[in-house]
């Protein structure tokens, strides 16, 4: 029991310490843990596999910074994948960070030979959210007069064959949450209530659990959430990315926590005190500036 | 007291009403003052991206002339703001410099502040997580089975901790998210109507 | 071990030695670095929109569609809030972005959050699973709803909702750790690979 108490009260920074450790030496000297891939993955990919080659799809790239390490490898996945079947690809950002995002992302496909203007498009970037996205499905060049290049949206080959967001063949967003930008609420209503264009997301994991029920009532055709799902992703589309690297990490990490919860309720019924405590010298200043609900 | 009050509620109910309408009925001359509606809308929310700007001048000049000068954090930050935006427009949003800031600068930065949070993460799971009564058990135990079933460890050292995993997350989850999601649209859409017919001026500013 | 000789690598991993180090204790580093943070944040936010601007408004407007002059004007009545006199002008504009947001949003709410979601609860009850997410989401929906009159049934029910809700959480939970974990993952490959050369 002793020990328990001991270890409530050990400095907060050996914590810190430990996960540290936990997410470096896996880096360094990785384990290669084998990774499996999941239904709910799987079905995604095969969902995007049944889109029809040559088609058109529309990716929201609607995340911030701090979320890139979560969304850039699905997209980047996702764009492979589409890049195997000729899907050309129209990209547009609801954050200011977005278009910069989109640009690096889609150049993965200039290794299929990709051409820009005629097989895929940057957009750029549109203020006001969900009525706006509403006014891009109803007419895109309202909206979007010039790309982020500078380049007349309404001149280039790929968006002359497109008037409104029913001429998609699937929507995805890649999304971080709606404050600031379009959320994947705003994506079912505009893509899927409004055009009946089939949805499919890429979420960071803390929008992974709230979006589940769009999958399951068919709203959205398949939900990639986080690092771990661009892990799976990159085994199906045999790429091996910072998903599948990442992952002995990922383990690590994830083992660590459960571990601290497990000791410290085995120490709450041993002590018989169930009262948690914060930790001395907790940050007085709150971890993400402006970042709740994120 | 017509133009401070009255105007702002009718302009809401406008264009509130005439974007329902066009949704729900196929009347051309509708949809396209919606249409209309929306494309104007888009052009205002432009202008809505500079407030934030403004007021992260106003409060760091502010800051800088309270210490006269000192205050070398609020300068770097204006500093910086001025530099990012000289680079943006006149060098261009592709220029290297541009994506110096936006690759070395903002996003190694913003990903660090959000990753601080696995980190009280591992404190407060030794600390304050404590299944103290049946709810936070429950909480506990679909929290602990999620993080192990999401990691290729959790297939190794538990394997049934992937397929339950999966089942937490379409039933479990969803029982208890669809719950969440329908009560919290009504209320949204209780909110939204209020907005449209004008008792709820407090939103635009209005008393 | 091979460290790089690139300045932007030295950069990025110094901005994020900078937030690492409030972990240790807040310190002048970890500020200077999460304000400088802001001012790029701000910066480009700024940036891209005068890009939106040009896009949206005045490239269409140059090009024959003088109507958008006034949204245009419009939009810069929000910027009256500074000017006391006059700050009751902002409430035109933003009567023009709420009234149109809460009808786009309330029109497809009802659809999908209400009417889909009751649906994909009711039809094909044919399994055990579809039962248990039916009985989760009529007991989560009463612990929010019967809260005028608790008698022996309704509490059970809302009971058995915070039960369907936390395990919701717990979920949620589950994911909110993976994700930031991600996160310390992308950063501390950056630094110790793109940087350290491990």
């Amino acid at each position: 029991m002793d020990i328990f108490e001991k270890l409530q009260d050990l400095d907060r920074r050996v914590f810190y310490l430990l996960m540290a450790l936990a997410i470096a030496i896996p880096i360094i000297r990785p384990i290669g843990l084998p990774i499996d891939v999941t239904d709910p993955v799987k079905r995604t990919y095969d969902f995007v596999e049944s889109l029809p080659n040559g088609s058109i799809v529309v990716m929201g790239f609607d995340y911030e910074p701090g979320d890139e390490i979560d969304l850039s490898p699905i997209a980047q996945a996702i764009l492979h994948q589409l890049a195997r079947k000729n899907i050309r690809v129209v990209a547009l950002a609801s954050f200011p960070a977005g278009p910069t995002f989109a640009e690096e992302c889609l150049a993965v496909l200039e290794e299929y030979g990709y051409e820009y203007g005629k097989d895929y498009i940057n957009l750029g970037h549109y203020a006001g959210g969900e009525p706006t996205l509403a006014a891009f499905a109803n007419n895109p060049t309202s909206i979007f007069v010039r790309d982020w290049l500078g380049n007349d949206v309404a001149s280039l080959p790929l968006m002359q064959e497109i008037s409104s967001m029913k001429d998609f063949s699937m929507a995805m967003t890649l999304n971080d949450g709606p404050t600031g930008g379009t959320g994947t609420h705003e994506w079912v209503r505009q893509a899927v209530m409004a055009h009946n264009v089939p949805l499919i997301m890429g979420v960071t994991g803390v929008l992974a659990a709230s979006n589940e029920t769009y999958v399951q009532s068919g709203q959205c055709k398949g939900i990639l959430a986080g690092l771990r799902a661009a892990a799976e992703y990159e085994q199906l589309i045999d790429r091996k990315g910072i998903g599948t690297t990442g992952m002995d990490a990922q383990s690590m990490a994830h083992m660590l926590i459960v571990i601290f919860v497990v000791l410290g309720n085995i120490g709450m019924f041993l002590s018989k005190k169930p009262s948690g405590r914060p930790g001395p010298g907790s940050p007085s200043r709150p971890a993400v500036p402006g970042g709740e609900g994120k | 007291m017509f133009a401070k009050r009255t105007l702002p509620t009718i302009i809401a109910f406008v264009c509130g009403i005439t974007v329902v309408i066009a949704y729900f009925f196929n009347i051309p001359a509708i949809q396209s003052l919606a249409q209309g509606i929306l494309r104007w809308q888009a052009v205002i929310a432009v202008f809505a991206l500079g407030l934030g700007a403004v007021n992260i001048i106003r409060v760091h000049v502010n800051n800088i002339r309270r210490s006269q000068g000192t205050n070398i954090y609020s300068l770097a930050l204006l500093i910086t703001f001025v530099i990012t935006i000289f680079v943006g427009v006149f060098l261009g949003q592709n220029s290297n410099a541009y994506k110096f800031i936006f690759d070395y600068i903002n996003v190694p930065t913003g990903s660090a502040i959000f990753s601080l949070l696995a980190f009280y993460i591992g404190t407060a799971a030794y600390r304050a997580f404590r299944a103290k009564n049946v709810e936070a058990a429950i909480l506990l135990i679909t929290g602990c089975i999620v993080m192990l079933g999401r990691v290729p460890i959790g297939a190794k050292i538990l394997p049934v901790s992937v397929p339950l995993t999966n089942w937490i997350m379409s039933v479990l989850n969803v029982g208890g998210q669809r719950g969440v999601m329908i009560a919290g649209a009504i209320g949204f859409i209780a909110v939204s109507l209020r907005i449209i017919v004008g008792l709820e001026r407090r939103s635009y500013g209005g008393e | 071990m091979r460290i790089s000789t690139e300045i932007g690598v030295w950069v990025g991993a110094l901005a994020a030695l900078g937030i690492y180090s409030v972990l240790i204790k807040d310190n002048p580093f970890y500020r200077m670095v999460e304000h400088i943070f802001v001012g790029a944040s701000a910066g480009i936010a700024v940036v891209v929109g005068l890009n939106t601007f040009k896009s949206t408004a005045w490239t269409p407007m140059t090009e024959g569609n003088y109507l958008l002059i006034i949204p245009m004007l419009l939009g810069l009545l929000l910027y009256t809030r500074y000017f006391p006199s006059a700050a009751w002008l902002n409430r035109i504009p933003l009567s023009f972005l709420m009234g149109t947001s809460a009808g786009v949003a309330m029109r497809g709410a009802v659809e999908s959050q209400i009417v889909g979601q009751i649906s994909a609860t009711m039809v094909n009850l044919s399994s055990i699973d579809a039962w248990i997410v039916f009985v989760g989401t009529v007991c989560s929906l009463s612990y929010f709803f019967l809260t005028w009159k608790t008698g022996k049934v309704t509490g059970v029910t809302s009971k058995l909702g915070r039960y369907f809700m936390m395990a919701a959480f717990g979920a949620a939970f589950g994911n909110t750790v993976m994700g930031r974990v991600s996160a310390a993952i992308g950063r501390f490959t950056f630094i110790l690979k793109n940087w350290l050369g491990f």
